[in-house]
């Protein structure tokens, strides 16, 4: 790792609101394994425990972190990240040590990537954990294991390509307030397209597949060639998002 | 000889309004510039570009034979710099701080992130966190952020503000300390005339983004003209001689004394010029124009001090 990438995930990881917010997510899962087997409970959430219970939990408790809320915990820990720093005049630090502005933004991706991948794991780990207290053993069945590790990971993949999009959101815009606004907008547009019946627009939307592998494939596995396009689809968006970082980064007057 | 840094023909605008134009120097090792200047006047701007913080429109930065522009990365490192408003991680201490950019080099140790505290006078602090630090111990610790490396060239911004008389003077004595002992050429912008008179061995004055002096520090003050405060019992008396007095210009009027700068005329042929029209004089005597005389006569602070 180099010195650069390593000073940058030193200082992601002394942010509280990190440790908050899975202590708080911790919590919810606990909550939620122990409570949703019961039968007034049941009745209550409308949900039927067959189903959601045992080795289908932690798919379960996944779209509770992939989406709106998982966006918008990466959001806030993005611009403080990015457009704190700007703000306060720590971004430009590195360049005054030699640093080139593309080896920044690179180490920058490299930890906010890694660190929303990290994320997603810890989330399944987790769910696991409250589910393994709740059920034990049963939630390990081999199959449900294979579907939900292959849902996690194409989660990942959408929340590592979410993280690539707010981080160019944070350098072409530079402001705490706008990246927030665009978030809460790609929000409002990912589930009008997902919920839309315009099937191009959805195939080319990038928060469409991580849609169809919670809601549409819910307990079932995912098809290779449903899972090929979004990867496809995903990566392309990546790319984009990151070489407009590194573009925009080039012409940042600091 | 060899020179450390030499910016030709800089120039920057920004939309219509240019900020810095045609601005050229170059320093030798051990020197320190004084980069003097109006607010506005383009000092930050220039430095920023000399850090390729900000893109320059036109000219040449060479930084130890190394071109900016060919190779940024090798030209900084060989460069420290202090810009703005001196900013750390609030949440992390003085020592976690500069650790932190030491790790941005190679073999520095945790005992050479302490020594580089103590030489800026904050060992004490050390396991301080920063946001409990005023501008003063900020602007310190910039200065050793900028110190990490050794590098050949230290760019300061402003370093004295927020600073007390007795640190702004150990501050200058630090920067003069490290251009002798260690060679390092330092580039300081400030607005404290009176320290960059003593401290700089080179100047350069900045007014609307142009260069309007520039040269060694002593070159510069020998060869200006010598002033001469005046208080004499009558001010519309003294006015109205001074006013067809040949060879002198008045630099201010204020309360009972004049201000004039013998431009054509020396200091004996003045005061027989006095004496002859019969003006009664409380106090008159001449000094040195100093630094501050000079950067106000360049940037037409005179005719403000004079109203």
């Amino acid at each position: 790792m180099r010195p650069l990438t390593r000073l940058y995930a030193f200082k992601m990881y002394r942010q509280k609101l990190i440790y908050i917010f899975f202590a708080c997510f911790f919590t919810a899962s606990f909550f939620y394994a122990f409570l949703i087997s019961t039968p007034q409970m049941e009745e209550m959430l409308n949900i039927d425990i067959g189903m959601v219970g045992r080795e289908n939990f932690p798919e379960f408790m996944m779209r509770f972190y992939v989406g709106t809320v998982g966006i918008l915990f990466q959001v806030f820990l993005l611009t403080l990240f990015i457009c704190e720093e700007d703000r306060n005049k720590m971004l430009c630090q590195p360049l005054l040590h030699g640093e080139s502005r593309s080896r920044m933004m690179q180490a920058k991706i490299c930890v906010a990537v890694s660190m929303a991948v990290l994320f997603v794991l810890l989330t399944a780990l987790i769910n696991y954990t409250t589910a393994f207290m709740r059920w034990g053993d049963a939630v390990f069945e081999p199959a449900a294991l294979r579907r939900t590790a292959a849902k996690y990971l194409l989660s990942g993949v959408y929340m590592s390509v979410v993280t690539l999009g707010i981080t160019a959101l944070c350098v072409c815009t530079r402001s705490t307030w706008k990246t927030i606004c665009f978030a809460v907008i790609y929000l409002l547009l990912d589930s009008l397209i997902c919920d839309s019946s315009i099937p191009f627009l959805q195939k080319i939307w990038v928060g469409y597949y991580t849609n169809l592998y919670l809601f549409t494939y819910e307990y079932q596995q995912i098809p290779l060639r449903a899972a090929g396009w979004g990867i496809s689809v995903m990566a392309l968006y990546g790319l984009l998002f990151y070489r407009t970082s590194l573009c925009r980064t080039q012409n940042m007057a600091f | 000889m060899k020179t450390i840094i030499s910016v030709q023909n800089l120039r920057k605008t920004y939309k219509k309004e240019t900020a810095v134009e045609n601005v050229c120097f170059a320093l030798t090792p051990g020197s320190i510039m004084g980069l003097l200047g109006t607010n506005g006047a383009g000092k930050t701007t220039t430095l920023k570009m000399i850090t390729n913080l900000c893109a320059k429109d036109s000219g040449k930065i060479v930084i130890d034979h190394v071109s900016l522009d060919e190779n940024p990365g090798l030209a900084l490192s060989k460069v420290g710099a202090a810009l703005d408003t001196p900013s750390f991680y609030p949440e992390l201490t003085a020592k976690e701080n500069i650790a932190c950019f030491a790790r941005l080099y190679q073999n520095i140790s945790a005992r050479q992130v302490m020594e580089l505290l103590a030489y800026v006078g904050l060992a004490e602090q050390a396991e301080k966190k920063v946001k409990k630090f005023s501008l003063g111990m900020k602007q310190r610790l910039a200065l050793a952020r900028a110190m990490l490396g050794e590098p050949k060239l230290i760019i300061l911004d402003e370093p004295a503000n927020g600073l007390d008389p007795q640190g702004q003077i150990a501050l200058y004595r630090m920067v003069s300390d490290m251009a002798g002992e260690k060679n390092t050429t330092f580039i300081v912008s400030s607005h404290q005339l009176h320290d960059m008179e003593k401290f700089c061995t080179d100047i350069l004055i900045l007014d609307k983004g142009k260069s309007i002096l520039q040269g060694k520090t002593e070159d510069i003050l020998s060869e200006t003209t010598d002033i001469v405060d005046l208080v004499p019992e009558e001010m519309e008396a003294a006015a109205q001689i001074l006013s067809k007095c040949p060879g002198i210009s008045l630099v201010s009027r204020k309360g009972n004394q004049f201000t004039i700068r013998l431009e054509e005329i020396c200091l004996d042929e003045f005061i027989r010029k006095l004496v002859t029209s019969r003006l009664h004089i409380r106090y008159l005597a001449m000094r040195k124009n100093s630094l501050q005389d000079l950067f106000l006569k360049l940037t037409g602070g005179f005719e403000s001090c004079a109203h």
